[in-house]
């Protein structure tokens, strides 16, 4: 059989496989496990139980549970509500205020939890009622909620980055990094959205009466709110600027922050902390077992020699190099639209990456591109994983199609702000270059 | 006597999972600890070894609790739109999947696990910490995770055949 047809072969019995909702994990194995049976030998199967040892004994991976503990103990510590509690007092005042805050307080979660799902649970549970009380639009309120969520992931820490860096040979420290700005500004965009929006029409998010507004003092007082959060933000995000810890210890530090923060909240009971971990060794194995199924997908596609197969084809193909950028950012995007973002870092990533080195772009650049392309999907149906975390929650009075509708202007915003990252370069690769070596 | 089956694996693997979850404690202080150590005591020790262990451990043993509560993530858009009925009948053809993959790793596992008993075998690196009881615990995992398949592939022939599937 020749390449052309094991490749396509393989790829049509991915896809056959992965659209019968068959679980992912076990989708990339088993395609791993019947390629190598029936272009290898049965005997190469020896690999598979080191597929396990390797990938869960990985150092470099100790991050992943980290992080995902560290948002699951934050989601139960009441931090959020006590940050949102600051924000509404700094910005009710204003038109649209209160989903600026929203977008604000998910930027602070962002940055102290590496998944998207704290900030939109947090905000869906307590944002979306007191802006439905005050008379917000029910797009803006949504939208803001599901948006301000789906920046998790960007800002770091971030579990999409790891998996990023981890299956496209980049620094996690400096993947993070280049996060920071292109996150700042895509939560400024829509901060400025909302204000603008507000500003123009009242009525979609009117200001509180001046009666209710907090004075000064109280204002200053609720500065306290904002604390711990920055606090574990530094720990976790400085302390990896400053080289003072790897990412996988910074994420250790983060998760015994989270649960000290749980312990000063009066958060920190047996109940919670049962939550916080049965759903964080759900997480963790469900992200593992794909890493492990695609350890075996790509040694297939090794083996076979597919992967240089598609490189050679790509680099041979004489095409412009921004129009292989562009195909593989569509493929991204549309895969986005049907897939969680992890298998599709996993089975994309070894594929891609060699390419890009090839054509000299800036590697860590494309990670940081990329990992915004995925974030496109969290607000894309129908595979929009924010809304289903709000979802999740149990607000009866929402449907899906409410949400795809509020999602769409931030997921126009969030296009710009990819659009302004891949045009300049130096809003991802500045930041990480000033790093301490 | 098929829904005690399904009940008893289900109990099982709920058991596993809700214990081994308790290994994030020790596996988030060794790794705070570790940093405390290298970066102000200036005196490192190798938690790291342990603390893959610990982290290999909650994998393996995870994976049949995360499939308990169907949380092993598939593409399920399409799917869904269907009758429940064909999405179980779905789910039966695929259990054999599941088993084309689960068997050969069992059964790679299985030799795996046998041989590093049989030689007391031991991390590469420089402590030399033994790696053959996490790889029981691998062994152990990769059992539950079969049964927890074989749990759901029962109550999906139950529910076709009438009857309510196991417990939840």
């Amino acid at each position: 059989m020749s390449l052309a047809m094991i490749t396509l072969t393989i790829s049509v019995m991915l896809l056959g496989i992965l659209i019968t909702g068959f679980p992912v994990a076990l989708s990339l194995m088993f395609v791993g496990i019947a390629g190598i049976v029936m272009w290898a030998s049965p005997a190469a199967l020896v690999i598979l139980p080191s597929t396990i040892i390797i990938t869960t004994t990985k150092d470099f991976f100790i991050a992943l549970p980290m992080f995902i503990f560290m948002a699951g103990v934050l989601q139960v510590s009441g931090l959020g509500t006590a940050l949102y509690d600051t924000f509404w007092k700094w910005f009710a005042g204003v038109r649209g205020g209160l989903a600026a805050a929203t977008v604000a307080v998910s930027t602070l979660l962002a940055a102290t939890t590496g998944s998207g799902s704290t900030a939109t649970v947090t905000m869906g549970m307590i944002a979306y009622p007191e802006m439905k009380k005050r008379g917000y639009s029910k797009y803006l309120n949504l939208g803001s909620i599901c948006s301000g969520g789906s920046l998790g992931p960007l800002i770091p820490p971030s579990i999409t980055m790891i998996l990023v860096a981890a299956f496209a040979d980049l620094s996690i420290g400096k993947l993070f990094i280049a996060g920071v700005l292109p996150g700042l500004l895509t939560a400024g965009l829509f901060i400025a959205y909302i204000l603008i929006r507000c500003y123009l029409r009242p009525e979609m998010g009117p200001a509180i009466p001046p009666e209710e507004r907090v004075s000064w003092s109280d204002k200053f007082v609720s500065l306290r709110g904002a604390i711990l959060p920055i606090l574990l933000i530094v720990i976790v995000l400085g302390f990896i600027y400053a080289g003072i810890t790897t990412p996988s210890e910074a994420g250790g530090m983060g998760a015994f922050g989270a649960l000290c923060c749980a312990a000063i909240y009066r958060n920190l009971t047996v109940a919670n902390l049962k939550t916080a971990m049965a759903s964080s060794i759900r997480i963790t194995a469900m992200i593992f077992w794909i890493i492990i199924g695609g350890t075996a997908f790509s040694s297939l596609l090794a083996i076979t020699g597919v992967s240089n197969f598609i490189a050679e084809l790509i680099v041979g193909s004489e095409l412009n190099r921004w129009v292989i950028f562009t195909i593989m950012m569509i493929i991204i995007f549309v895969l986005g639209m049907f897939m969680d973002s992890t298998p599709i870092v996993i089975i994309t990533m070894p594929i891609f990456m060699p390419i890009i080195r090839a054509l000299e772009f800036d590697p860590l650049w494309f990670g940081l591109v990329v990992t915004m392309n995925l974030l496109l999907g969290f607000l894309t149906p129908p595979f929009g994983l924010s809304m289903f975390y709000f979802k999740g929650i149990g607000h009866k009075d929402v449907s899906m199609m409410d949400l795809y509708r509020a999602c769409l202007p931030f997921v126009t915003i969030m296009v710009i702000a990819l659009f302004l990252c891949i045009v300049f370069p130096g809003l991802a690769t500045w930041l990480p270059n000033q790093m301490i070596q | 006597m098929l829904k005690k089956i399904v009940s008893g694996i289900n109990a099982l693997n709920r058991w596993t999972g809700e214990t081994a979850m308790w290994l994030f404690i020790p596996f988030t202080l060794l790794v705070a600890i570790d940093v405390f150590q290298r970066r102000v005591l200036h005196h490192p020790w190798y938690y790291i070894d342990i603390t893959v262990q610990l982290m290999s451990a909650l994998v393996v043993l995870g994976a049949g609790y995360c499939m308990l509560y169907d949380g092993h993530i598939g593409m399920d858009i399409i799917v869904s739109r269907f009758s429940e009925k064909t999405q179980r009948i779905i789910k039966i053809i695929l259990f054999f999947f599941f088993l084309a993959c689960l068997g050969p790793l069992l059964w790679g596992v299985t030799i795996d696990t046998w041989n590093a008993v049989l030689t007391k075998e031991a991390q590469t690196t420089s402590m030399g910490l033994p790696i053959y009881p996490l790889k029981i615990l691998i062994f152990l995992g990769v059992l539950l995770f079969l049964l927890q398949g074989i749990a759901k592939f029962i109550e999906d022939i139950l529910f076709l055949m009438g009857k309510s599937g196991g417990e939840e």
